[in-house]
C-alpha cells in the first residue's frame, strides 16, 4: 500500500552535522486521553497502532508523549494541512471506498475482529472523488482490547471467548472475503512473540498494570488462534457481493 | 398559495478561533426534492476547485478536500431525498462536530407561481455564492507547475530526478545529438518532461510546439525513452478552432497533460 503522507507544520533550522543533515521540524496530531468513556485509552491506542503497523494494516500513525498529568496519545494528522476530511457516513461512499481500496477494507475488517473494535463507524477517512489522492485511514482505537466492555476483565474474556464482538462494521456487506481471508491468516500466523511485544510496555502506563498488560497479550493469543473460525462463520454474510449493510 | 423552498448556506470555517464563515454552497429542499449547488460548480457538476482555492493560504493547499466535501453532501442529498425531516439533524451536527463545513441556519423563501424550485435554487446560488475568479487572468502557471511537481513527487529527492538536463546522443558514424528538456526521470523506463506555457501569438506557440516534437522524436529514435514516457506539460490544450496549427504537431505527444486546476490532473506516476 502507498505510505500515507503526514502534515508538517512548520520547518525549523537544519543541521550541519552528519551526512543526512537532518531538519527540525514540528508536525501536527490530536491529543487522546484516558477519561471515563476510555479509561485505558491511552494504552489502547499506543497497542493498536503497534499491532497495525507490525500487521501493516493502515491506521494512523502515534506516539505516546508525556502531559503534566501523565501520558497522551499524540495521533499525527494525516495529509491536509487543516481541513479535515468528512466522516464515511454515507452507503454510496462506502461502496466507493471498498470498490477503491479493496485490499485496505479487508485488512481493516481483520484487524477490527481481532481487536475487538466495535467503534469503526465514522473513524475511517478515506479519499473518495481525487483521483490523484490515495487515502485509507483507520483513526481511534479507544474502545477496542480492554475497553470492549465496562471493564477490563469483561473485555478479556469476551477476547478470549471467540465471540465475534464486532456485530457492525462499516465494511460489512462490503469486503472482498477473499482478500479477507489473506489477512486473517497474516494475522493468525503472526509471531505470538511480536503479538507479546505490541502489548508489554515494560512498565506501567497510566492505569494499565504490567499485570494487565501481560493478560491482554494472552488474551489476543488466544484470539489470534480462533480469528480464521471466527471469519468464516460470517464470511458468506460479508462479502462484497451483497453490497449492503449487514448486522449480526 | 406558493410553495416553500428551504434552504441553508454550506460555510466553510477557515479559521475556528475566528470563526470567519465562507459561503461555499447551497442546500435547498421542498417538495421537488433536494438541491445542492456550490462554489465553482460547472455545467456537468464537475467542481472547479480554482476559486475554492483562493480563500485562503489553508485552501491553497488542500483544495482537493473540498471535492470530497461535496461528494459527502451530495450524498447525502441521495440519502434524505425521501426523508427531509431527517436531514436537519444530520446538517446540525456538522457544527457540533467541528466539522470544518457547516450548515448555516436555515431560511425559507417562497416560489413564485410561474417558476420552478430549480429556477429558486439557481437564484439563490447566484445570490449568496460568490461569483467564481475568472481562471485565465489569476492562472499562475509557475504555481501550478511547481504544484504539478509536488503532487507527482518530481522533486530533487526522487531517486534518478533532473532538472534542465542535456542529453547527447552519439550515432554511429554521425555528428552527436543534443537534446535539452526541462525535467528527467533516468530510471527503468526513462522519462522525460518539457514544459510549455501557452502565450504569445501563433506562430510563436507552433515554434516551441514543434521544437518539442522534434526533442521528443529524438529522445524516441534514438532508445532513450519510449513514447510513452515523452511527457508535455502546459496550462491548456488550445481550442482547436483557434490555434489549428498548433494541435496538430501536438497530437503526435501522446502524454499532454493540463497543470491548470487542482481537480484536473491525475497523478502520473
Amino acid at each position: 500500500m502507498p505510505p500515507t503522507p503526514y502534515t508538517l507544520n512548520r520547518i525549523l533550522k537544519r543541521s550541519t552535522r552528519g551526512i543526512t543533515k537532518v531538519s527540525l521540524c514540528t508536525m501536527s496530531a490530536y491529543l487522546k486521553f484516558d477519561c471515563d468513556e476510555s479509561p485505558y485509552c491511552v494504552y489502547n491506542e499506543q497497542v493498536a497502532c503497534q499491532l497495525a503497523q507490525t500487521l501493516h494494516v493502515p491506521t494512523a500513525i502515534g506516539v505516546v508523549t508525556i502531559m503534566p498529568d501523565g501520558q497522551a496519545f499524540a495521533s499525527l494528522k494525516v495529509w491536509s494541512t487543516g481541513i479535515d476530511m468528512p466522516n464515511l457516513t454515507h452507503r454510496a461512499a462506502i461502496i466507493e471506498v471498498a470498490k477503491r481500496y479493496p485490499e485496505e477494507v479487508a485488512a481493516l475488517v481483520a484487524f477490527d475482529v481481532f481487536i475487538g473494535n466495535n467503534d469503526r463507524e465514522q473513524n475511517v477517512k478515506a479519499c473518495v472523488v481525487s483521483d490523484h489522492i490515495h487515502l485509507f485511514l483507520a483513526i481511534d482505537h479507544s474502545h477496542c482490547l480492554l475497553t470492549i466492555d465496562d471493564r477490563a476483565e469483561l473485555s478479556l474474556d469476551r477476547l478470549k471467548s471467540g465471540e465475534l464482538i464486532v456485530r457492525t462494521h462499516p465494511f460489512y456487506g462490503f469486503v472482498d472475503t477473499k482478500l479477507l481471508v489473506n489477512w486473517v491468516n497474516r494475522i493468525a500466523k503472526l509471531d505470538e512473540q511480536y503479538i507479546e511485544e505490541c502489548c508489554l510496555m515494560g512498565q506501567p502506563l497510566k492505569a494499565v498494570t504490567k499485570g494487565l498488560q501481560k493478560d491482554l497479550a494472552k488474551a489476543l493469543l488466544i484470539r489470534q488462534k480462533m480469528l480464521p473460525q471466527i471469519i468464516d462463520k460470517i464470511k458468506k454474510d460479508i462479502d462484497i457481493k451483497y453490497a449492503c449493510k449487514i448486522t449480526f | 398559495m406558493p410553495a416553500k423552498l428551504h434552504f441553508r448556506q454550506i460555510q466553510y470555517i477557515d479559521d475556528f478561533i475566528k470563526d470567519e464563515r465562507r459561503n461555499v454552497g447551497v442546500i435547498a429542499y421542498g417538495d421537488e426534492g433536494i438541491f445542492l449547488r456550490f462554489l465553482g460548480q460547472q455545467l456537468d457538476d464537475s467542481i472547479d476547485l480554482s476559486s475554492f482555492s483562493k480563500i485562503s493560504k489553508l485552501t491553497k493547499n488542500n483544495a482537493w478536500v473540498f471535492s470530497e466535501w461535496v461528494y459527502w453532501f451530495r450524498c447525502l442529498a441521495e440519502e434524505y431525498k425521501d426523508n427531509q425531516q431527517e436531514l436537519r439533524p444530520v446538517l446540525d451536527k456538522l457544527l457540533d462536530d467541528g466539522s470544518p463545513f457547516v450548515a448555516g441556519n436555515e431560511s425559507v423563501i417562497d416560489i413564485p407561481e410561474h417558476e420552478t424550485a430549480l429556477n429558486a435554487v439557481n437564484w439563490l446560488s447566484d445570490y449568496l455564492l460568490p461569483k467564481a475568479l475568472n481562471k485565465q487572468e489569476d492562472f499562475d502557471f509557475e504555481e501550478a507547475l511547481n504544484k504539478f511537481l509536488q503532487r507527482n513527487e518530481l522533486i530533487p529527492q526522487r531517486r534518478g530526478f533532473e532538472k534542465k538536463l542535456e542529453i547527447e546522443f552519439t550515432p554511429q558514424g554521425s555528428s552527436p545529438i543534443k537534446i535539452a528538456v526541462d525535467y528527467a526521470v533516468i530510471d527503468e523506463p526513462n522519462s522525460i518532461f518539457k514544459v510549455l506555457e501557452i502565450k504569445g501569438s501563433e506562430k510563436q506557440m507552433l515554434k516551441k510546439v514543434n521544437d518539442i516534437v522534434s526533442t521528443f522524436e529524438r529522445a524516441v529514435e534514438h532508445g532513450f525513452v519510449t513514447r510513452d514516457n515523452c511527457f508535455l506539460l502546459t496550462n491548456k490544450l488550445p481550442k482547436p478552432e483557434l490555434m489549428e496549427t498548433v494541435t496538430t504537431p501536438l497530437k503526435r505527444i501522446y502524454k499532454v497533460i493540463d497543470i491548470s486546476g487542482d481537480s484536473t490532473t491525475s497523478a502520473i506516476y
